[in-house]
């Protein structure tokens, strides 16, 4: 078990997603503003410090190592879903350590993963 | 998932029935279980996380909440792990030392309940963050500094009772501390200092009261829990001026820690300033491998090849002057003259440092209070974001200085470690702060700095050195440190706690304090 759960925190780090997390993923919905507010705000609070542009900023920095500057920053990222930001918000990932349900709630944890998955193409439908 | 343990001793149901009672007492969804708890672990553990589970964990809203949640614990025999941020990292983060303990999460306790300019204190709550009360402070344009540890998310009340520092000059936060409310063992609320006669407004300005001084026996301990705290903030002064001194030879380490003695014990250098090695620096914008890619400490090429890169010295000194003008003028007229004697010295105001990232840039903010995580980025060294604080405290001492880095740069060595290293200078005495930095993906890595700090904590005891806090993993071995005229002082801590919390409830463990029910097995 504990294999899977590391093979999983590689997948923020790693080019693909791991096919779990992909088949987890429902299709995007539409985001309303308010909700795009909310959870920049949450993001903001909990998140920028480490995952902000420019210098300072460990996570932007380490995620700029390990996939290159185009995918290092995460509010400009196409390719977040809401599973994998549950997965790496409550579990860590390397040196990012988890963040608890008393800190950010799941309905916050829901609108900072609305926030930063806006940037994702819409669902193409599936063909039969 | 690790298994579930529950507490030692207690069946299902009552466990269950005592869980029922929390959700009465918080609200439902305040009492987390299960795939909730994923984040209650210690991210950067070295042993097996089941030996730090925990089954459940509770976050009361108000200290009322909290007295009610104790009296159900003393009720069912439930142990409580305390945390604040739960930011305790390098230490244990959020994970109990005793599987099977429930933790009471304070996170939710986060109001900034009074801020005085005048006089320059706050009033916490545990769950207020460095970011919170600074942004609060900034929002409200009041003329006050905080403290700030690295990195700056962990809480300012949890901060000071683990004793933590940070680096200006009110950086000894325990110092900075005045007044507690605290929720005993029994349930009953009690406040210290000026706090327990009911019409004083001294509460925070005050640290002593009347009689016995209780509040350092709430500090790294396990005998209350912290509902409220007071500590002092540092009015922002007219002038601030930061500064790098670095120097370039190893063995510099000895004359650099000499010539700050006498700067340090007269209040020349006025702030928590700290030396910092090599590594420690260089960490914040590079990783090993990109000077190093094979076993074994870093080779003094490589060690060179990084100096010029960052323009660093082998040992890096970063303090700042606060004040009016002319104060600083002279500050740093004695300041400069006395290590001008150190050949190679160089001395650098941030505006002088050539890179946009440069460290000095950033602890040109931490040294006036601005909390940042910045200096997390050392933790990447290897990759896998592995690291654990050992610190072993001495005097301010050239030679003691050299003898520590000496051991600890050697036994790391032997063991494919670097050595990253700060010493913050305290009034008195150096915090030798090493972080062993591994990757915590690889369990061979784990095992291996988990070998090796049991065996830096021996060896520093056995020259006189103990650490000043340590990781869960390593309390027990630590207190069995401390352990002069028949370990009289964990005997005194232990008849404490069974006078304090005589069912054992609260933190077992912590410190390497276990309550009479598990000292057997602790």
């Amino acid at each position: 078990m504990r294999r899977t759960i590391h093979a999983l925190a590689l997948v923020l780090a790693a080019a693909w997603m791991p096919t779990t997390l992909q088949a987890a993923a429902p299709p995007a919905p539409p985001v309303a503003a308010a909700d795009i507010a909310a959870g920049k705000s949450l993001f903001d609070r909990w998140c920028a410090e480490c995952h902000a542009p420019g210098h300072g900023h460990p996570g932007t920095q380490q995620l700029e190592r390990l996939r290159g500057a185009k995918l290092a920053e995460l509010e400009s990222r196409p390719d977040l879903t809401a599973a994998l930001i549950r997965y790496v918000v409550r579990n860590g990932q390397n040196a990012m350590p988890a963040y608890r349900p008393s800190e950010i709630s799941d309905a916050g944890l829901e609108q900072i993963s609305r926030y930063l998955g806006r940037n994702q193409p819409p669902a193409k439908p599936r063909r039969r | 998932m690790t298994p579930l343990t529950l507490p030692p001793g207690l069946t299902e149901k009552d466990f269950n029935d005592a869980l029922a009672e929390f959700r009465r007492i918080v609200g439902d969804q305040y009492v987390f279980t299960g795939d909730a708890l994923s984040a209650y672990r210690d991210p950067y553990s070295i042993e097996d996380d089941s030996k730090f589970s925990t089954p459940a964990a509770v976050a009361p809203d108000t200290a009322e909440q909290v007295q009610a949640v104790v009296k159900v614990a003393n009720q069912y025999g439930v142990p409580l792990w305390t945390i604040s941020a739960g930011k305790n990292h390098g230490y244990g983060g959020a994970a109990p030392r005793m599987a099977g303990t429930v933790v009471l999460d304070l996170a939710r306790m986060n109001r900034i309940l009074e801020i005085n300019v005048d006089s320059g204190y706050a009033l916490l709550e545990p769950g207020v963050t460095y970011f919170d009360l600074y942004r609060y402070i900034q929002e409200k344009g009041l003329k006050l500094w905080l403290d700030v540890p690295d990195p700056g998310w962990g809480s300012v009340v949890g901060n000071a009772l683990e004793r933590g520092i940070g680096y200006t000059p009110y950086g000894d936060h325990f110092m900075m501390q005045c007044g507690m409310e605290v929720v005993l063992a029994n349930g009953e609320v009690m406040r210290t200092g000026m706090g327990a006669m009911p019409k004083s407004n001294a509460w925070q300005l005050f640290k002593y009261g009347y009689g016995p001084y209780a509040d350092g026996i709430f500090t790294q301990s396990n005998y209350g829990i912290v509902t409220k705290m007071g500590i002092w903030l540092m009015p922002e002064p007219p002038g601030y001026r930061p500064y790098m001194i670095s120097f370039q030879r190893e063995e510099d380490l000895e004359q650099v820690i000499d010539v700050l003695r006498p700067l340090k014990v007269n209040n020349i250098i006025q702030n928590a300033a700290t030396l910092r090695s090599l590594l420690l620096v260089a960490g914040i914008n590079a990783t090993r491998s990109q000077y190093h890619s094979g076993p074994g400490p870093i080779p003094d090429s490589a060690a060179k090849k990084i100096m010029a890169d960052q323009d660093i010295g082998m040992w890096n000194f970063y303090g700042a002057l606060y004040g009016p003008p002319p104060l600083m003028d002279v500050l740093w007229g004695i300041t400069r003259d006395a290590f001008a004697s150190i050949p190679g010295a160089r001395f650098f105001t941030p505006e002088e440092r050539r890179h946009d990232n440069d460290v000095l840039k950033h602890r040109a903010l931490t040294m006036r209070g601005v909390p940042r995580l910045t200096e997390y980025s050392f933790v990447n060294w290897v990759g896998g974001g592995g690291h654990i604080g050992f610190s072993p405290v001495s005097p301010i001492n050239g030679k003691e200085a050299m003898q520590q880095y000496i051991m600890v740069r050697d036994r790391l060595a032997q063991y494919g470690f670097d050595y990253l290293s700060v010493f913050a200078i305290g009034w008195r005495e150096l915090h030798h702060v090493i972080e062993l930095i591994f990757d915590r993906r690889d369990p061979e890595e784990k095992r291996k700095a988990y070998e090796v700090f049991g065996i830096m904590v021996r060896e520093a005891a056995e020259a006189g050195y103990g650490e000043y806090r340590t990781h869960i993993s390593f309390m027990d071995q630590v207190a069995k440190t401390y352990s002069w005229n028949d370990h009289a002082q964990l005997k005194f801590q232990q008849t404490l706690k069974d006078a304090l919390d005589p069912k054992g409830i609260l933190s077992p463990g912590k410190q390497g304090i276990w309550p009479a029910r598990y000292r057997q097995g602790g």
